[in-house]
């Protein structure tokens, strides 16, 4: 997908999530009360201009790439462009990566912060596949345990600890 | 109190060594952040805001400014010694850094990087201490619809210079302002956005948001395309460098701390422009012009004054009007709400020796980077060794403990992720992440302004336009949308032309 193309599919969401924004979003979730003196003084005024000014710049970014001259990716989306051959290896690390996320977020009332925090950084490392397996091991070891006695001990953090161990 | 009464007051919050320590440990952190490939010193300063929660407020925005301070100069080490910049302010310094080192003078270009660090470090400090409690005396004038459309104006070129398009920027400060409606509405404290979650009740924790915005996406960045660990170091070769050396780089070192001043104290243009504007102006008038870009010393010392000079002088929107000039004085400036401190003209009448010991404190920090800056020159080879595969996974296990200490709260994690999948989406179209979460931190102070003054006015919209101020950005925020439009315009016709030279080639 070009650089143009994806500006289009770009400005195209922005202006559909403006549109469910005035429509839904903010009638359903925008509570003002009936006795506001002024309408510029709504709880609803502002969310109602951000959503109008959303979709005007979903239609100038159409407008701009329809009309103007073309444009030229950023060094950064460059560099990320894969092979085609290695694209779908990176969109399954990444997807391997939210489920870390997510499991992390799940497994800290139950294994504690140090545990899930531990196998996370274990995880991560596999999926990047480390040349340094052995150092990547130890790290992920020590450093929540280093981080633990910081914010536990210095800091005064209720560090989670989980169901299975309890760290002094 | 009286300004001697703030000046004791200030000595004693700095003269002590938990913040001689704060400060060495900060610029210790940065100059080591700013020198590891993969890291940057937005990330190394969201990193540590964490730490300082269980800090006095002076110790810990000590320990951040040691941070930026220390990874503004740190990122020249990768960008003489292995032709990467360690933070985008450090892209000028390449120029004429690697060649040095490709000669084997890179310990030379290190030193005069250090030197050039600290006489603008210096200056920019003093410019600070100089300008804000003018700019702020100026400021206890304002009322709501100046603030108002001063924050419209800092936001609208902040977006408008933080990326390659004025409408990416736009877009992302207005969604910025958007996720800042979260919670119960200002004046009557009815829901909005916030789905009846408690958690939502306060709107989105800020340090989430950052951390989400700033680290998670180069972890996922780094998820997507692992590089390789191993980095081609350059080694010191000739170490030092002549005082007649310096000498002869003097106004060009003095020069690019006064672009980096400018620069640095309107907000949003931040430190690679002035790197840049400061290394051509010192080709411009060198005598030796010709040896730029090939190793030339005083093309290091320009664009390291340059970048080192707006270092102080971001500090200057900050402290004067509590607008923030870049990303990492908007992290900076959660430090100060995390303590309970509104940076801005009030914060100059009622915490007056808080800013007198930042002044002092910053003071000794430019004393501090000479000595650590030039300790860590002779430890860089074993700082490039840090593995960015153990590196980036570790930084996630930072990012998830500095969130949760915030509030003791998980729901902070799951902002902290949510942000970082945002933040991605948005480095892949790039879509700059700093108008948004400027105008996530300045959204409701906009609002409120905006609110007061038409509560003022009885939703007269004339009140927008009651002073000469209020003229003055509503004129300066015009310009700023003209002049970045015609910029814009013209710099996609040249791309366009580049385009069809090279498909006719």
């Amino acid at each position: 997908m070009n650089q143009k193309t994806n500006d289009l599919g770009l400005g195209a969401g922005v202006i559909a999530f403006g549109v469910f924004l005035l429509l839904y979003a903010i009638p359903v979730f925008v509570s003002a009360p009936s006795n506001v003196r002024a309408l510029v003084l709504s709880p609803l005024f502002w969310p109602d201009i951000i959503a109008w000014i959303i979709i005007i710049l979903g239609v100038t970014l159409i407008a701009t790439r329809v009309f103007g001259p073309p444009v030229v990716a950023s060094e950064t989306t460059a560099s990320a462009a894969l092979s085609p051959e290695d694209t779908p290896y990176a969109i399954a690390r990444l997807a391997a990566a939210a489920v870390i996320m997510v499991g992390l977020v799940v497994a800290i009332p139950v294994l504690g912060m140090v545990l899930s925090t531990g196998i996370a950084f274990a995880l991560i490392s596999m999926i990047v596949k480390t040349p340094r397996p052995v150092t990547a091991l130890i790290v992920a070891i020590l450093l929540p345990l280093v981080l633990y006695a910081f914010f536990a001990h210095v800091a005064g953090v209720s560090v989670p600890q989980g169901r299975f161990i309890t760290l002094p | 109190m009286s300004f001697f009464d703030n000046l004791t007051s200030a000595f004693h919050l700095v003269a002590n060594l938990e913040s001689f320590l704060a400060l060495a440990g900060g610029i210790l952190i940065g100059v080591i952040a700013g020198a590891i490939p993969g890291m940057s010193a937005t990330m190394a300063v969201a990193l540590t805001l964490p730490f300082t929660f269980a800090m006095q407020p002076i110790t810990g925005i000590l320990l951040l400014l040691g941070v930026y301070k220390g990874g503004i100069f740190g990122g020249s080490f990768p960008a003489i010694l292995i032709k990467t910049p360690g933070t985008p302010a450090s892209s000028a310094t390449i120029l004429d850094g690697y060649p040095m080192a490709e000669n084997g003078q890179a310990g030379k270009a290190l030193g005069m990087a250090l030197y050039a660090s600290c006489t603008a470090d210096l200056i920019s400090n003093l410019s600070l201490i100089l300008f804000a409690g003018w700019l702020a005396s100026f400021a206890l004038s304002f009322g709501p619809p100046e603030f108002f459309t001063l924050i419209l104006f800092s936001l609208t070129i902040i977006a408008g210079v933080s990326g390659d398009s004025l409408i990416k920027g736009l877009l992302a400060a207005v969604f910025g302002l958007l996720l800042a409606t979260v919670g119960l509405d200002l004046v009557y404290g009815t829901n909005r956005f916030n789905f009846n979650n408690a958690n939502l009740m306060g709107g989105l924790n800020f340090i989430a948001v950052l951390i989400g915005l700033f680290a998670i996406p180069e972890i996922l960045a780094y998820v997507w395309r692992p590089k390789s660990d191993t980095e081609q170091v350059r080694a010191l070769g000739e170490q030092h460098v002549t005082f007649a050396e310096y000498r002869r780089c003097f106004r060009t070192i003095i020069r690019g701390s006064f672009i980096g001043v400018f620069l640095g104290s309107i907000p949003g243009i931040g430190a690679a422009p002035a790197a840049f504007l400061s290394y051509s102006e010192a080709r411009r008038r060198s005598p030796n012009k010709k040896n730029f870009g090939k190793g030339e010393i005083e093309g290091v010392a320009a664009s390291e004054a340059g970048n080192n000079g707006v270092a102080g002088a971001t500090l200057i929107p900050l402290l004067a009007l509590g607008v923030p000039g870049d990303v990492i004085t908007a992290i900076i400036i959660g430090a100060f709400m995390v303590h309970g401190l509104q940076p801005g003209p009030m914060m100059f009448v009622a915490n007056a020796n808080i800013i007198y010991a930042l002044f002092l404190g910053l003071i000794i920090s430019s004393v501090l980077l000479f000595f650590i800056g030039g300790f860590a020159i002779k430890m860089f080879r074993y700082i490039a060794d840090v593995p960015t595969s153990v590196l980036m996974p570790g930084v996630l296990i930072l990012c998830v403990y500095g969130v949760y200490a915030v509030n003791n709260n998980v729901f902070d994690i799951i902002v902290m992720f949510a942000m970082g999948w945002l933040g991605y989406f948005m480095l892949r179209n790039d879509i700059p992440a700093a108008p948004f979460l400027i105008a996530f931190i300045l959204g409701p102070l906009l609002e409120d302004n905006f609110r007061q003054a038409m509560l003022m006015s009885n939703g007269s919209a004339h009140i927008l336009f009651r002073s000469w101020i209020t003229w003055f950005f509503w004129g300066a925020t015009m310009l700023t949308i003209a002049a970045l439009i015609k910029t814009g315009l013209s710099a996609r016709s040249d791309a366009a032309e580049a385009l069809h030279a090279t498909s006719r080639e």
